[in-house]
């Protein structure tokens, strides 16, 4: 999983270059520039792969730790 | 109440809403002071009991400056709407990527070895004091710019927010900008003083909601009298058909600029300030919130400041000479909506910026107490409560130094939202270092030292280039002016390769070391 999350990550950066809508004036529903419309679903798609990383790439080890917390002091 | 605003003039009203935002922050200081149980632990990392919204909110209010309202609707009315993809979409990917991979596993050795700050973490690390004596001033000189950035923006929205307000008293009757600075600066010291980590975290959650809310309403007004249209939908059709198409586009964009301005959040990594409150959290998993919602809580914040912006530009011929095109949200809430809504939004804008303040003042004075006065006095040497009140007079002693500073800078017309970018751009260079220290366990104290001194030799060697910030357009240019980059890039490939190089020439720490950091090695 780990892997996958971590392509996901390379394909966000990746898609963030967008030199495709470089020179574009489209307006998406005629008010948004489409280099915008566009960015913004980047913030969208980047909050879903870190919902994908913290929900199947959470480090095991982390939840050993938050139970010795949970139980009290220092761990 | 209505009547008493009816009777003021606008920049008393605006005055009064500031001023009255202000007493509600201290009055949640005080709050917070109640809760505070006297301990070192307490007082600075309000003892690990933050939960996920909280953390998300404090977080993010940290991590955004007068750069989130002002800067964000300044540059994309200079520039374009590419200014959204530059510094905002960026920010979503990379800062969520340093708290899950950096904020996470810092946490976990915090709360595992008891660090608060830091230096702590790679002294112990490295196995090595020098790198906490080398890292001390370096972390500090390059939060001062940033603290600056503060401290400026807020007395210069205070001053041209309340204009007229107390006329025959100052000139133009705006309370002038070092008055302005004067007062956040007690503010933000006296909740922070009074409520130590929890009160910044609880100021900051507040800030947060403030400047969001704010900047939301402030958009729907805005769009509405600027198109003038029966509905939303239609008034922001009729305003956006009006933006000429370079500020629609990135035409006037460098393609390279544009991509290697995605290295400058990685300055997130090394924040110190952003550092401490990882370690606030309640528990690893309340990371999880935090890493999920930044991206969306930029996009709520940037992509309406960026709309505004650009509808700004159809304004053009109605501005004064000489426009500063950071104050475009400023000039248009005071032209298109009015007196309250005006010092609502300064509130808000001064929410930004207080957010980061209070962090920074707050973690210096942890860095200056455990760093240096518990870590060569000895633990023993002070109790808890000797030590909270240390940090409270070394914080007083540096919102001394940097109001002091400010005035100096005030009079030097240095650009403040460039000092940002050069004071972030030192920050990412640490990157490698944080990094490594974590994931890569041949990393030497030697190869850290090195990384450190190369990527402060090469920041400060292109600050100087480009006439100590003075040319705003500077950038590294390989090998022709076709490609240029920004600076952040050299910065990070020499602190990079200094690293790696002196690591692997030098002797590593030992073993007993390298396995509290990381899992047993693999053997065939």
């Amino acid at each position: 999983m780990k892997l996958i999350v971590t392509l996901l990550v390379v394909l966000l950066v990746f898609a963030h270059q967008d030199f495709w809508n470089w020179n574009s004036d489209k307006l998406f529903f005629e008010f948004l520039p489409i280099g915008l419309a566009y960015h913004m679903m980047i913030s969208v798609a980047a909050a879903f792969v870190w919902f994908i990383a913290c929900t199947f790439a959470w480090p095991k080890t982390l939840e050993h730790l938050d139970e010795l917390t949970e139980e009290g002091g220092e761990a | 109440m209505s009547g008493f605003l009816i009777a003021m003039n606008a920049g008393q009203t605006r005055l009064a809403i500031i001023l009255a935002y202000l007493g509600l922050l201290l009055m949640l200081g005080f709050i917070a002071s109640r809760f505070f149980s006297g301990t070192k632990k307490d007082y600075l990392l309000a003892s690990h009991s933050i939960g996920p919204f909280l953390l998300l909110l404090s977080m993010f209010g940290t991590t955004m400056t007068a750069f989130a309202l002002v800067g964000s609707s300044g540059e994309s009315f200079d520039k374009g709407i590419g200014v959204y993809g530059m510094m905002a979409s960026s920010s979503g990917i990379i800062h969520s990527l340093c708290f899950f991979l950096i904020g996470v596993k810092v946490y976990t050795f915090g709360r595992r070895y008891g660090y608060t700050t830091q230096i702590q973490f790679f002294r112990d690390r490295l196995e090595s004091d020098f790198v906490g004596v080398l890292l001390f001033p370096i972390l500090v000189g390059l939060l001062i710019p940033y603290l600056l950035i503060g401290v400026m923006a807020s007395g210069g929205v205070i001053h041209v927010m309340t204009q007229g307000a107390l006329p025959g008293m100052f000139e133009g009757g705006g309370l002038p900008t070092w008055l302005g600075s004067l007062i956040v600066c007690l503010v933000v010291l006296t909740y922070v003083f009074m409520g130590g980590m929890r009160g910044t975290a609880w100021a900051n959650a507040f800030q947060t909601l403030v400047f969001m809310t704010l900047g939301i309403v402030a958009f729907v007004l805005l769009a509405n009298k600027l198109g003038g249209g029966e509905t939303l939908l239609e008034s922001m059709q009729k305003v956006s058909a009006k933006v000429s198409p370079e500020k629609i586009t990135r035409l006037n964009m460098s393609q390279t600029v544009f991509f290697s301005y995605m290295f400058i959040p990685l300055s997130v990594a090394m924040f110190p300030h952003l550092f401490q409150h990882w370690l606030t959290a309640k528990s690893a998993k309340t990371f999880k919130v935090p890493v999920i919602m930044h991206p969306i809580f930029i996009m709520l914040v940037w992509a309406p400041c960026v709309l505004i912006g650009v509808w700004g530009t159809t304004l053009e011929s109605s501005l004064p000479p000489n426009f500063n095109p950071n104050n475009i949200l400023a000039f248009l809430v005071n032209t298109k909506i009015g007196t309250v809504m005006g010092g609502l939004l300064a509130a808000g804008i001064l929410a930004a910026i207080m957010s980061s303040l209070d962090s920074q003042f707050l973690c210096l004075g942890t860095m200056f107490t455990s760093d240096v006065v518990t870590h060569y006095a000895g633990k023993d040497r002070f109790s808890d409560s000797a030590q909270v009140w240390i940090a409270r007079m070394f914080i007083i002693l540096i919102v001394a130094l940097t109001y002091g500073l400010s005035l100096v800078a005030e009079s030097t017309s240095i650009s403040i939202f460039n000092m940002a970018v050069w004071s972030f751009s030192g920050f990412a260079g640490l990157f490698p270092i944080v990094f490594a220290s974590l994931y890569w366990r041949k990393l030497t104290a030697a190869g850290a030292v090195s990384g450190i001194l190369a990527a402060f030799g090469s920041w400060l060697f292109l600050f100087r280039e480009s006439g100590w910030g003075v040319n705003k357009q500077f950038t590294i240019n390989i090998p022709s002016e076709v490609t240029a980059i920004m600076p952040v890039v050299g910065v990070i490939v020499c602190s990079t390769l200094a690293m790696l190089v002196t690591s692997w020439l030098t002797k590593r720490p030992s073993d007993e070391t390298i396995n509290r950091f990381f899992a047993p090695e693999k053997s065939n």
